[in-house]
């Protein structure tokens, strides 16, 4: 059997746009969740920056060239998004231990 | 020749299975000839590391995909690896351009067109025959009209463009060896991809692209008149009839044998009385039912 009519047979089709967004409203975050979402944005976004403007030189090693072109950062870039990803991280998992102990008092209240 | 005999006689390089087991020979060819030569120089590391990180990631993700895709988790997730790829290779588009915009290089130039591309034609193959597909309109995108073999057409020069101009520039065979394998990748990747646009033109997905139609609908009338060259439709015809008469026949006999039996008038039956009373049979229901 061709290799495309097996994955034909198997394949999972993408979601829609709007039960994506459907889903992800049904969310209500704090202010320390959102806080984390926002400083993942900012980290991909400084890190694409920073990737370009420390550009690295491509070795001649890779293309034995004594050339030295400049190009995007990759590493800089993954270094920041990652640096982003565990504080984003950070403030979202605080932000839910918050909202668990809110449920908790909630619910003692009652 | 039959239609199935043609249909399996395929040349190695219209098999889905055996490009993709090129291209991912390929990548794993790159990453180790490149850390191969990483490694002689003195590099510490994790100068190592962050050399995979800028020169190779592009590579090693895709041959992530390769391997992920011949197992069953690929498989059921293709579309979620597919859009995944079609992002990624929108972001080093844009780095690529970010890249000529701060040093331009011809190399970095022809990469940049290579990458531009092959994003536009897995963009516009990928998602077809997908729910993103209408969702955001792609039947009417321009670059919709543009041939699948166009899009391969386009990237096997440009990487033909690519492998000269680094052969020029290249001082060491180590450079040569490694770019060699880099045009090949993207050839065979472009050939992948349209491999892909061909299986789906031949299922009916989605397409709106009139040079393969074109092709197909051409294959198709070829085939039926080939078979309908005179002898072989005649000849269906021909055993039906004869068919039909001897079923006739049959009832014929039946129906006079009944006749016989219970000492009623023969009837003979003719072919063409049959006929008429069926067809009066189907006017009077015809009457009938417009009446209701």
């Amino acid at each position: 059997m061709d290799m495309f009519e097996e994955i034909e047979k198997q394949k999972k089709d993408l979601p829609r746009i709007k039960s994506l967004t459907n889903e992800v409203q049904k969310y209500d975050l704090n202010i320390y969740q959102k806080f984390g979402v926002l400083i993942l944005f900012i980290a991909i976004v400084v890190g694409i920056i920073l990737g370009n403007s420390y550009n690295t030189c491509t070795p001649s090693i890779t293309y034995g060239s004594e050339n030295c072109i400049s190009q995007f950062d990759f590493s800089l870039m993954l270094e920041v998004w990652f640096a982003g990803i565990m504080v984003g991280f950070l403030f979202f998992g605080m932000g839910h231990i918050v909202y668990l102990l809110n449920d908790i008092s909630n619910k003692l209240k009652k | 020749m039959n239609l199935e005999e043609k249909k399996e006689v395929r040349s190695w390089y219209d098999k889905p299975r055996f490009v993709v087991n090129i291209v991912t020979l390929l990548l794993f060819g790159i990453l180790v000839y490149s850390q191969s030569i990483s490694s002689t120089s003195n590099l510490t590391g994790w100068e190592l590391f962050r050399n995979i990180m800028n020169v190779n990631i592009l590579y090693v993700i895709i041959l992530l995909y390769f391997i992920i895709i011949r197992f069953k988790f690929g498989k059921k997730y293709f579309n979620y690896c597919n859009l995944f790829l079609i992002l990624l290779y929108f972001f080093v588009t844009m780095t690529s351009l970010l890249s000529i915009i701060s040093s331009f290089d011809l190399l970095l130039f022809l990469v940049l067109l290579i990458n531009i591309t092959l994003f536009i034609q897995m963009s516009h193959t990928f998602l077809r025959g997908t729910v993103s597909w209408k969702e955001f309109k792609m039947e009417r995108s321009p670059f919709n009209e543009i041939k699948a073999s166009s899009y391969f057409a386009i990237v096997f020069i440009l990487s033909a463009l690519y492998l000269v101009i680094n052969l020029i520039s290249s001082g060491e065979f180590s450079g040569v060896v490694l770019t060699l394998f880099i045009s090949l990748y993207y050839i065979f990747f472009s050939r992948y991809i349209y491999l892909y646009s061909v299986y789906l033109d031949s299922i009916d997905k989605d397409k709106d692209n009139s040079g393969n139609f074109d092709e197909v609908k051409d294959r198709i009338v070829n085939s039926v008149n080939e078979s309908i060259n005179g002898e072989k439709i005649d000849n269906f015809v021909d055993n039906t009839r004869d068919k039909i008469d001897n079923v006739i026949d049959d009832v014929t006999e039946k129906i006079e044998g009944m006749g016989k039996d219970s000492g009623h008038k023969e009837v003979s039956l003719d072919k063409s009385e049959i006929k008429a009373v069926k067809k009066k049979k189907k006017k009077n229901k015809d009457n009938n039912g417009g009446e209701e």
